[in-house]
């Protein structure tokens, strides 16, 4: 089950074409939470993912990366940008749908214990929703590190840029959650 | 330090990407200054709160069902050759392709320590034909019609590619394979790959820097 990424990939190379389905499910959840924190709701974040893998498959003779995961982060931001292009103007997290909910409120929210964490819960919300609303420069270093773990080597890899700037945008966008988190805590009385 | 630099050290050592000697320097500061330490819990609880947030499921079903028939359907795909007239062609682009791909190349090279290399960098050549294709891609594209085999993938390989040099090698395994050629990596392996620029007159890359 520990088999590593590359391993697998020679497997599936090999013709073990179960190898794919371990490598999918060990993934998943970094790469589908990336891609729905980064898209307009579940419909376009499945088509993204399964875009995603179509053209990591296509690719996988040419795969040399050190880090599969970063390889798909990378490509399921291409596809993100892409069809953010496509798509004019660009809806906002906190465009209202036709059933008058934000895309934010929309989104499930993990099952938790209600009573006791409603606070947090509100607090969660706000604060997803500000990291709706960074710049995207920012908004994808803190998703590649949140939901994907990925070291800043490996978000300033997929980026294009050094690790100071993927470090310098995560700063700033830690410095804007901040401020939700600051204001939060002063309603609260803190 | 100051504070802000050891804020990012403290982004680094989240991402277990910091040192012991980050570590040590992070405590010290920590010991005296309210603001980082204040800076250290709310990142603490910002991350929490974000990775709680992680959806648990997802995506449908049917997606990972058919990421999985696509695999199979790839693994037991069967590589289709250009139509034998058009054969010539595609083996005459490699060929050029392979010249004058590093040409560009070396004529972008970045690596000044290499002095082959540092001779050409900036070179501008004249009435080359390559000198009109400023991208790889352009080049792709072209291949691709001359093959008969247009190819998107290959067209996306090349636009994926880590750099210059990587988008070559990739249209050169992508060419070698349209010709049914088994392109193993060692055939394209670095030191196997690299271009022998004596055989191209000075001349021929740059007037200007030879002199
Ligand atoms: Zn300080």
């Amino acid at each position: 089950m520990d088999m590593p990424d590359q391993e697998l990939l020679d497997l599936y190379r090999q013709g073990d074409t179960g190898a794919i389905g371990v490598l999918v499910e060990r993934h998943r959840r970094p790469l589908y939470g990336f891609i729905l924190k980064s898209t307009e709701g579940r419909t376009d974040a499945d088509e993204i993912f399964q875009e995603t893998w179509f053209r990591a498959l296509r690719r996988i003779d040419s795969y040399k990366h050190q880090n599969f995961r970063a390889w798909l982060m990378r490509i399921a931001r291409n596809l993100i940008i892409d069809r953010a292009r496509r798509k004019k103007p660009v809806a906002s997290l906190d465009a209202e749908t036709e059933d008058g909910q934000t895309m934010a409120e929309s989104i499930p929210g993990p099952a938790r214990a209600p009573a006791e964490e409603a606070r947090d819960h509100e607090l969660g919300d706000r604060i997803a929703r500000a990291v709706a609303d960074l710049p995207d420069d920012q908004r994808e270093v803190f998703l590649m590190r949140t939901q994907a773990d990925m070291s800043f080597k490996d978000v300033a890899e997929t980026q294009g840029v050094s690790v100071n700037t993927a470090l310098a945008r995560m700063h700033y966008a830690i410095g804007k959650l901040r401020a939700v988190l600051q204001d939060e805590y002063e309603q609260l009385g803190r | 330090m100051n504070c802000q630099e050891i804020e990012k050290l403290m982004l680094l050592e989240q991402s277990g990407e910091g040192t012991p000697e980050d570590a040590g320097t992070i405590e010290q500061h920590v010991a005296s200054c309210t603001a980082c330490q204040r800076y250290r819990d709310e990142l603490a609880a910002i991350l929490s709160l974000a990775e709680a947030a992680e959806p648990s499921d997802g995506p449908a079903p049917g997606v990972i069902a058919a990421i999985e028939e696509e695999a199979a359907r790839r693994a037991t795909r069967v590589i289709r050759f250009p139509r034998p007239a058009l054969q010539w062609l595609a083996y005459a682009a490699a060929a050029a392709l392979l010249v004058g791909g590093w040409l560009l190349l070396t004529r972008n090279a970045e690596r000044v320590n290499d002095p082959t290399r540092m001779v050409h960098q900036g070179a501008q050549p004249a009435g080359n034909p390559m000198s009109s294709m400023e991208t790889a891609a352009d080049v792709s594209v072209l291949v691709a019609m001359l093959a008969d085999e247009t190819d998107s993938d290959m067209v996306e390989d090349i636009e994926m590619a880590e750099d210059r040099e990587q988008a070559i090698k990739v249209l050169a395994r992508q060419l070698l394979r349209l010709q049914g050629i088994n392109t193993d990596e060692d055939l394209l392996a670095d030191d196997l790959f690299q271009p022998d620029l004596s055989a191209f007159p000075p001349t021929h890359v740059s007037a200007p820097v030879t002199s």
